[in-house]
């Protein structure tokens, strides 16, 4: 038996109660999705099916399972993909004959082959997360529970990875996946469970109907920036590594100053690390201007009272040890008024959360808290890596209203890096990093 | 050489040369490690860290023995001195071109540390450079709120701590997601190796510094 069941399964965190004598059982040997709102202790849920966290009461079936953490980064203890992979296999006690063959069948399926002797923290979040998925599969468990796996995946890479999974499904593994952005399931996931106030519910075939229809892309078409514009970053011979590899050779491109703008790539592209030179924490060669003036001649502290950056990793951003100190710290040299922020403490649902740490929210929550103190800033530019990861749909669209708000009330500038369709809208140009080059599009890739 | 056999023959060169005085073992260990060092390629940014490094602590010892109140001997002052160089030496030559993953399993395999011991410590040390990471993210995300944190700052390390704190928690939950548990039997799929010759050349190596060591002054 290969069941994933619990029993009046009762966990609070924090003082707050987010299971309250949960019943389910998940069909064996199929796809099943688990959502809820940001905050409803979904990832809780999956810890303690996986046996990494103890219920305070009640049971969960015995049964080991493959699991996959949110933050991918939590999944390794070794320095590169391939001593992980080792590790595992000497955990499971497999001779190195039959170890090297499923790493070899398992690096294949994921194409991961080349990525076996990079550090892991040379490593995009994409890359990682198919690490992760890799090392989850090594497992060889019957089970596989997947804490938002796609999180910072290319599309074609999900479609892959999702199909992968599907294929396993069909040789007989149970699987579930916490995941927000519904693009792709509609063919492969039989269940959607839904976590509410500390209870498990199945979703009907209308719940699930409205559900994917809400998820289904628009078509977008953006604008091409006039050569006239100001620009707020230019590139001049630039070009950029990471490691070995090259990600960006750029002979010349103007970002436009004053409009949102969408930045696409396949994983480990470079994207993350392009942000990351505009906000001076990755070397670069060649020029790089903000406001005419080369990286390396703003001084640091002027420089950052003109950038700032979300963070993919949330807890990057946290200085203080509760929300209330977080909002205080930006309040003080930041630009947006108290009932501002006030109504963006109620829009983004994290009021009765400011004397928490921001350390022990949820991921979403945490992402909301992130988002919070940049937009409080009010700086001309706002670099913003994945900011959507762990957001339901609600949340989703409140952070595309404040960021709407922020960019039109700060004439911001705002380069957002994000897999996830919600802020699509909100963007008035797309820059395309492919074949290590950018260039403005169209349509979407 | 094993790595193992290696480390073990660099802090037994370091225990007898700290407890025995003789400059001409010294020196032997400094140009025989140089030497081992030439061959196996070490960069010269680590030649310049391996040379410049030690050197307040070698110009301080010399000039408190030298000089100081006691007046002691030429020869005893370079004795200390050459020490300080010694143990840098040796320990540089385990460390080059050696990976902490080879060495812990160099030592769980072939001198028996027990596995939770090991890999407790080798995913400590690859915690390092996410510190690292940590810290400048810290720095820049403090920049990016007007709050700027200079490197003597309280709350840069009371961020740090809570990072480094996180990290170690996270840990035990990835090694449990690995498979890893404490006490029970693992496989061997990577090898270190640990031969007759391994062990020769140790006894070689030991027994000629300790010839020097206790015949020459």
């Amino acid at each position: 038996m290969t069941t994933i069941s619990a029993h009046n399964l009762v966990m609070s965190y924090q003082q707050e109660q987010v299971l309250t004598g949960c019943d389910f059982t998940i069909p064996d040997h199929e796809l099943s999705l688990l959502v809820g709102d940001t905050g409803s202790g979904k990832s809780t849920l999956l810890m303690l099916l996986a046996k990494l966290l103890k219920p305070q009461a009640g049971q969960v079936s015995p049964e080991l399972a493959g699991f996959m953490f949110q933050d991918p980064r939590q999944q390794f203890a070794m320095a590169t993909p391939l001593d992980q992979f080792i590790f595992i296999m000497e955990n499971r006690q497999l001779t190195a004959e039959a170890a090297w063959q499923k790493i070899k069948v398992v690096s294949r399926q994921l194409k991961i082959t080349d990525l076996w002797r990079q550090p892991l923290t040379t490593l995009s979040g994409g890359q990682l997360q198919r690490v992760a998925l890799a090392a989850a599969l090594l497992l060889e468990r019957d089970i596989l529970l997947l804490d938002e796996p796609f999180a910072s995946v290319d599309p074609q890479n999900r479609q892959f990875m999702l199909d992968l999974l599907h294929r396993l499904q069909q040789a007989g593994k149970t699987i579930l996946i916490i995941d927000h952005d519904l693009s792709g399931y509609e063919q492969l996931c039989q269940h959607i469970f839904r976590l509410q106030t500390g209870k498990i519910t199945e979703l009907t075939a209308t719940e699930k109907d409205a559900l994917y229809q809400a998820a289904q892309p628009k078509q977008q078409k953006f604008a091409l920036p006039a050569n006239t514009e100001a620009a707020a970053f230019a590139l001049k011979n630039f070009s950029l590594q990471r490691g070995q590899t090259q990600l960006l050779q750029q002979i010349a491109l103007n970002i436009p100053s004053g409009n949102s703008i969408l930045l696409t790539g396949s994983n480990g592209s470079g994207k993350s690390s392009l942000l990351q030179v505009f906000s001076k924490l990755l070397p670069y060669q060649g020029h790089c201007l903000y406001q005419g003036r080369d990286l390396s001649k703003w001084p640091r502290r002027r420089f950052f009272s003109e950038v700032g950056q979300v963070f993919q990793t949330a807890s990057d951003q946290f200085l203080t040890v509760s929300v209330a100190e977080e909002l205080q710290l930006s309040q003080q040299h930041g630009r947006c008024k108290s009932d501002v922020i006030q109504q963006m403490l109620v829009d983004f649902n994290l009021e009765k959360y400011l004397q928490h740490s921001p350390y022990l929210l949820s991921g979403g929550q945490q992402k909301l808290v992130q988002l919070l103190v940049m937009l409080i800033m009010g700086r001309p530019v706002l670099l913003l890596d994945e900011p959507l990861a762990g957001l339901d749909q609600a949340m989703t669209k409140q952070a595309a209203k404040w960021l709407a708000w922020s960019q039109q009330n700060f004439a911001q500038t705002q380069i957002i890096v994000s897999h996830q369709s919600g802020l699509n809208q909100l963007c008035r140009y797309h820059l395309r990093l492919a074949n290590q080059s950018l260039s403005f599009q169209e349509g979407l890739a | 050489m094993n790595p193992g056999v290696k480390l073990l023959l660099a802090i037994l060169i370091a225990f007898l040369a700290s407890i025995n005085a003789s400059l001409t073992a010294n020196l032997a260990v400094i140009i025989g490690g140089c030497l081992y060092l030439l061959f196996k390629k070490l960069t010269w940014r680590r030649w310049l860290l391996l040379i410049f490094l030690p050197l307040p602590a070698a110009a301080a010892i010399f000039s408190a023995i030298y000089w100081g109140k006691t007046h002691t001997s030429l020869q005893y002052a370079l004795i200390l001195t050459t020490r300080i160089y010694v143990f840098v030496i040796a320990g540089t030559c385990v460390g080059v071109h050696l990976s902490p993953t080879t060495l812990v399993r160099s030592l769980e395999q072939n001198f028996h540390l027990p596995s939770k011991y090991a890999y407790g410590i080798l995913a400590g040390l690859n915690l390092f450079p996410q510190m690292q990471r940590a810290v400048k993210v810290i720095r820049a995300a403090g920049d990016m709120r007007g709050e700027f944190l200079s490197w003597w700052s309280p709350r840069l390390y009371f961020k740090a701590c809570v990072t480094a704190i996180s990290a170690a928690e996270n840990l035990t939950q990835g090694l449990q997601a690995a498979a890893f548990i404490e006490d029970q039997p693992r496989s061997v799929i990577a090898s270190v190796s640990l031969t007759k010759k391994d062990w020769q050349e140790f006894s070689l190596i030991l027994a000629s510094f300790c010839l020097l060591l206790f015949t020459c002054p």
